[in-house]
């Protein structure tokens, strides 16, 4: 089990991030704010599942498995939303 | 982890996922279905910029943001609960899972005045494709919520190691989802 004070730290980091990205978003639109704003989601998802669900001590096999998830969905999500209108131009 | 949740046997490498393998099975469906969806919403962006656009406009990031601080405290609050369960203090793990489940009915009532608010607009889900995807999306993951505020209960009525760890894994699905979630439809544009 994660002890009590890595759970706080995690938790405190989380916190901070969703903080700043809700301030990129506010402050800004655009590639520069979107990225920011789903490195962060991504951050935040990775630490719910190495800390909270404690699989960073757990089999390397899973940990791939997550990782590659997680990032396959932001990457695809930045992608379509970067790349996407130069494509759907006419 | 536990050497209690690797204790199944028979599940193969779902044997080294905490709490019951078959939550796991859900788990993997549930992130692959809400995949798809983020990366439906995302082509749909693509081919209704404007709508899109004028749709995000009308939602409340910080109402968003509030919902993503709840459920990541209610996370913890969760974690702390199997840890609490791991050394043996029924009546402290009790507690947290308790403290878990506020935070997530605090969740469904931000939801909710989301929910009216737009209703008051006359936004529904039929408004256009962009609220169509929003609806679906949150109330999904909102039914997911319920789910999961069912499943903390009945771990706080058996709170086993095993059960914690089961519930606590759909509670921080719930919670992965979300932190994916809100910066997909609330933030990114």
């Amino acid at each position: 089990m994660p002890s009590r004070t890595t759970l706080l730290r995690a938790w405190g980091l989380m916190m901070g991030l969703t903080a700043l990205s809700i301030w990129a978003a506010v402050s800004d639109e655009g590639p520069a704010p979107a990225t920011a704003a789903m490195a962060a989601g991504l951050f935040k998802g990775l630490l719910i599942l190495w800390v909270y669900l404690n699989l960073g001590r757990g089999n390397p096999g899973w940990k791939a498995v997550f990782i590659v998830f997680l990032a396959t969905i932001a990457v695809l999500v930045l992608g379509i939303f970067l790349l996407g209108p130069l494509v759907a131009k006419p | 982890m536990t050497d209690h949740s690797e204790a199944h046997g028979g599940w193969g490498a779902l044997d080294h996922l905490p709490g019951n393998p078959l939550m796991w099975v859900l788990i993997l469906s549930e992130l692959v279905v809400f995949g798809a969806f983020f990366v439906a919403f995302s082509v749909s962006r693509v081919l209704h910029p404007a709508m899109f656009l004028a749709g995000q406009a009308k939602l409340d990031r910080l109402a968003g943001g509030v919902n993503t601080m709840l459920l990541l405290t209610s996370g913890l609050a969760a974690a702390l609960a199997v840890s609490a369960c791991a050394a043996g203090d029924t009546r402290r793990c009790r507690r947290w899972l308790a403290g878990a489940g506020l935070l997530g009915v605090g969740f469904l009532g931000v939801k909710l005045a989301e929910y009216a608010g737009k209703a008051s607009q006359g936004i529904g889900i039929d408004t256009d494709t962009f609220f169509t995807l929003f609806y679906l999306m949150t109330g999904f993951h909102a039914a997911h919520v319920i789910l999961g505020l069912v499943i903390l209960a009945v771990v706080a009525w058996k709170p086993s190691l095993e059960n914690a760890e089961t519930g606590a894994a759909f509670w921080h699905m719930v919670d992965l989802i979300w932190v994916l979630l809100y910066p997909i439809v609330y933030l990114i544009r």
